[in-house]
């Protein structure tokens, strides 16, 4: 049987980005300093670079538009959710001879604590988040795909340094601790993937409870804020992902994210 | 955000390996290591994997062309025998075993059939290639279907309800390179004479060529309202692979069921993903084994008709197919029906 013929080319694509845009509210983890409730939008651009031999043994590099929507309650601590999404090209080989494309997709949900005893200007955060991340890539309509999906809790660290009434600096680190890793089979296919091919939300969201032995990633963000109304914010931030699979075929990923945005108080 | 976009890249470095080198050796490396770490026929083939890298290997250096590489490794390909194993350079394939397969294309003339041998004909428009009819002056049907790639194999009983009125029907399967094993299952069952056990399928999960996951199983579909169960001829040849030939181990386990004309291909697994090499060439291979309910494996051997006939180039150009002919009396001699 020739897989590749018979799977629905777009169908792996349309279900990440529904179930991502389906969700109900969705909220961006930055920090809406002086806003108890904020909406924030964000425009960007994503680079990628990408090891999985279960892919491909050549390195993947490319990027594409990356978007972000989110919606954050902030009383003494942080409630967020946020939603992004990136899609783009992965060239590879000599002279960049293959094209793949790939989406990039996260949803996040956390809650951080305001850390006690800390000065007027810097303020400490500390907790936890869920994150359901799937990036898939594929070449040439399905002709070969993979993907790593990570659906977990992370520990989160942050900090805000207000640098004036105007304007305000953040940084955060976040850590994954315990996953649900869903990752293509040793050989790419198998009967499970085939008799499921026209559910691929069944086959991206299906794998096992893993920790740090096989999964390890860090997400580290930095971004800059500043006030143009009372009600109107601008802020321009960077994001850096790092994932790791280690397993027969190993994987790895390192993006990074600059983008800039609006966020709105509700 | 200058000195994050030069850290990222400093990152690249740090956490991504060096790429791989486009070299004649490493390119024969990869492909090599990947084959054996992942093909899934070894066994049923016996092929000695390893005793093939000793020929081929010394063959291969940094100095030789990329038309001499393509050569040393379509060698090393060809003793897979196993049409699914094929490699690509951009605008050449080259597929392991195929040529006797490819020998058959000139051994059918589905226009002819049309033409000389069907009363009327009918397309069906949503399938891949599907079509039917009735035999001149027979009462027999004939239904063709050229791929398992269609997307509504349901079809087939609304062609079985305008058929059922034929004392037998000629199914063609002659070059049906496959598709989708669902899609052979379901037309199957529309000559279902019950639920059997028809194969199991395992996928190589690990490094050792006897790695294998846990068989899943297949069995027939089986409605008793809507079946075809008088006789039925399955016309195959060389090029009949796949899907097409999963389609006959369905077939070939209903009672009622003949298959006439030449040996299938004998390459049933899945195909993996597309393969990627340094110097932009890609491949594939098979990464399943596909076995019979009592263990043995028909790679590499095919479905044996249970009548051999073949049309030669001459036959088709004096507008005969004799394999078709035969089909016609073998029912007349095994069952009266004309």
């Amino acid at each position: 049987m020739y897989f590749s013929e018979t799977i629905k080319p777009l169908h792996m694509k349309a279900i990440i980005l529904s179930l991502m845009l389906l969700l109900p509210k969705v909220i961006h983890a930055q920090v809406s300093e002086g806003y108890k409730s904020s909406i924030a939008f964000n425009l960007g651009y994503q680079k990628n670079y990408l090891q999985d031999i279960l892919f491909s043994p050549l390195n993947q590099n490319g990027g594409g538009l990356a978007l972000g929507l989110g919606y954050e309650r902030r009383t003494q601590h942080i409630f967020g959710v946020c939603i992004s999404f990136s899609s783009g090209d992965l060239k590879s080989g000599e002279n960049d001879h293959f094209t793949s494309s790939y989406i990039n997709a996260n949803l996040g949900l956390e809650y951080l604590m305001n850390i006690a005893h800390q000065s007027e200007s810097t303020k400490f955060y500390l907790g936890g988040v869920y994150n359901t991340r799937v990036l898939f890539y594929d070449w040439s309509d399905l002709d070969a795909f993979s993907f790593t999906s990570a659906h977990g809790i992370s520990l989160k660290g942050m900090a805000i340094k207000k640098i004036n009434d105007k304007n305000s600096l953040r940084t955060s680190l976040a850590l994954p601790v315990l996953q649900f890793l869903g990752r293509p089979p040793y050989n790419g296919i198998d009967e499970f993937i085939i008799e499921n091919q026209d559910e691929p939300a069944k086959i991206i969201f299906s794998g096992n409870l893993t920790s740090l032995n096989k999964y390890s990633g860090i997400e580290w963000k930095l971004g800059y804020t500043h006030h143009l109304s009372p009600r109107l914010k601008w802020d321009i931030h960077n994001t850096l992902l790092f994932q790791k699979v280690k397993e027969i075929n190993d994987s790895k990923s390192l993006s990074n994210t600059i983008s800039t945005g609006l966020t709105f108080k509700l | 955000m200058a000195l994050l976009l030069a850290l990222f890249s400093a990152c690249e470095e740090i956490f991504l390996r060096e790429d791989e080198p486009d070299t004649p050796t490493n390119n024969f490396e990869i492909f090599w290591n990947d084959l054996d770490q992942h093909y899934s026929l070894f066994e049923v083939r016996n092929i000695d994997w390893h005793n093939l890298y000793k020929i081929y290997r010394p063959q291969v250096n940094d100095e030789i062309s990329s038309d001499e590489l393509w050569t040393i490794m379509t060698e090393m390909m060809e003793n897979l025998d196993d049409s699914h194993t094929t490699l690509f350079d951009g605008n050449f394939s080259y597929k392991a075993g195929y040529a006797v397969n490819e020998q058959s294309i000139a051994e059918f003339d589905g226009d002819l059939i049309i033409d000389q041998y069907l009363e009327f004909h009918h397309f069906v428009s949503s399938e891949d290639n599907l079509s039917y009819g009735k035999l001149k002056e027979k009462n027999i049907g004939y239904i063709y279907l050229g791929s398992m790639g269609g997307q509504k194999p349901s079809v087939i009983d609304k062609i079985i309800n305008e058929l059922e009125q034929y004392n037998a029907i000629i199914l063609d399967v002659r070059q049906n390179t496959g598709g989708d094993d669902r899609y052979s299952a379901r037309i199957a069952k529309a000559f279902s004479d019950g639920e059997h056990l028809i194969y199991s399928v395992e996928t190589r999960n690990g490094v050792n060529h006897g790695d294998f996951d846990n068989k899943n199983f297949y069995y027939s579909g089986f409605n008793p309202s809507i079946s075809y169960n008088k006789p039925v001829i399955v016309l195959a040849d060389r090029k009949t692979i796949s899907a097409g030939e999963v389609f006959l181990l369905y077939m070939k386990s209903f009672a009622h069921v003949t298959q006439i004309g030449d040996t299938t291909a004998g390459d049933f697994s899945t195909v993996s993903n597309m393969r990627f090499l340094p110097n932009g060439w890609t491949y594939l291979y098979s990464i399943q084994k596909f076995l019979l309910p009592n263990g043995e494996s028909l790679d590499g051997i095919g479905h044996i008709p249970e009548v051999y006939v073949r049309n030669s180039q001459a036959d088709i150009n004096s507008k005969k197919d004799i394999v078709l002919e035969e089909a016609v009396e073998y029912l007349f001699d095994q069952y009266q029906i004309e």
